[in-house]
């Protein structure tokens, strides 16, 4: 499963964002043609994304774009254009039930067939945005093969529970348990929503380790400056590279030998715990963390 | 594709193009650019664009501010559309 830790929003309509965000060291950048682009900027976001994913310079990077509604006068044009210039994933905004993601399905479907690309090479993300949606996590999650993850949008969210974010977001904690339950049930990933104010690094990197603890594999970002501190946030601890390797190198050693089950220090070392050493190592690509 | 009414697209800012058609019967095409070395570079480029959406009238002006060629074939095309009042490309075609 492809390491997601970190999804830099950039707004579409934005030439010099969309020029120069490859050079970010984020595991997927997520295109917005939705909230961040003006209605009479539609059309000119749409194709800047149609030539720009097209371009070499995104093509070594996952690109995920979050198109508009398929109730809009947009969503459908959205999805035509990105799926025909070869997008990887598809976010899928406001997303309350099960049918919201079988439409957007047939609609790439249809893309794909139209636009000579693979059928099924283009997968979904489902963002849950709404109470409904939190309810109808489960029937998301399960949903559609394409399904990459369900993610969760917090700022329309907390509007539609009547309340608002604070600093330790116990008003999350539901949703966001729900959305991990719901994933792990699917065997899909799960990411958490943006910490919008850029400028309290205290308050995001609290934010990172609370979701990182929970279990999501990762965040949407809002701002470059929180790449390094989610990824750092997210990588283990050279004891703990120095255990996975140990793991990884026990397993291997019992399936050279034909044993059934593996022992490191006298432990049994079974596929949960090689499961978590390859995911230890996957995300000690970007770094180690140091111990304070 | 036939230009029917003004149109632009895109901005002066850094890293992008801004285009202006004007509707007449000719075909005339003005480029200036802040990377003056890139200046015939552009041109070429969107002449080919414009030949590729097949449209042969509209006095077009572009002012290059160093955008990549991504950015300006999305400039010019979104220009060309509205001119043209309509809502979407062939994306098979292009």
């Amino acid at each position: 499963m492809k390491l997601r830790r970190s999804m830099l929003f950039v707004p579409a309509s934005n030439a010099a964002m969309v020029s120069n965000s490859f050079i970010y060291d984020t595991d997927s950048i997520m295109f917005d043609l939705e909230d961040s682009v003006a209605l009479r900027e539609k059309d000119s976001a749409r194709l800047i994304l149609f030539n720009a994913l097209q371009h070499p310079l995104y093509q070594d990077k996952e690109v995920v774009v979050r198109v508009n509604s398929l109730d809009s006068a947009f969503g459908v044009d959205d999805v035509n254009a990105v799926v025909a210039a070869g997008v990887d994933v598809i976010r899928l905004a406001k997303t309350d039930s099960a049918q919201d993601v079988i439409d957007m399905e047939a609609v790439i479907e249809h893309a794909e067939q139209a636009y000579g690309r693979p059928v099924g090479s283009t997968k979904l993300l489902a963002a849950i945005e709404s109470a409904l949606g939190i309810t109808n996590a489960k029937e998301i999650a399960f949903a559609s093969k394409r399904l990459i993850g369900i993610a969760l949008g917090a700022e329309d969210y907390v509007r539609n529970l009547k309340t608002n974010r604070s600093a330790d977001g116990i008003e999350l904690l539901f949703a966001r348990c729900s959305i991990i339950q719901a994933a792990r049930a699917a065997g899909i990933q799960c990411f958490d929503t943006v910490y919008s104010d850029a400028n309290n690094e205290a308050g995001f990197i609290h934010e990172a380790e609370l979701i990182k603890q929970l279990g999501f594999d990762g965040k949407s970002l809002i701002n470059p400056r929180q790449i390094d501190i989610l990824h750092n946030i997210y990588a283990p601890t050279l004891k703990e590279v120095d255990h996975a390797q140990a793991v990884i190198a026990a397993a291997t050693e019992a399936e050279e030998k034909g044993l059934g089950v593996a022992s490191l220090n006298g432990k049994m070392v079974d596929a949960p715990i090689i499961e978590r050493a390859r995911l230890t190592l996957e995300r000690a690509v970007s770094g180690i963390r140091e111990e304070l | 594709m036939k230009i029917h009414q003004s149109a632009v697209a895109g901005t002066f800012e850094s890293s992008d193009l801004f285009v202006e058609v004007e509707p007449q019967p000719q075909f005339s095409l003005s480029v200036t650019s802040s990377a003056t070395q890139f200046r015939d570079a552009v041109e070429t480029q969107v002449r080919n664009i414009l030949t590729k959406l097949h449209i042969e009238n509209g006095q077009w002006r572009v002012t290059d501010s160093g955008a990549l060629d991504c950015i300006i074939a999305a400039r010019v095309e979104t220009a060309a559309l509205r001119g043209a009042e309509l809502s979407a490309l062939n994306w098979e075609e292009m």
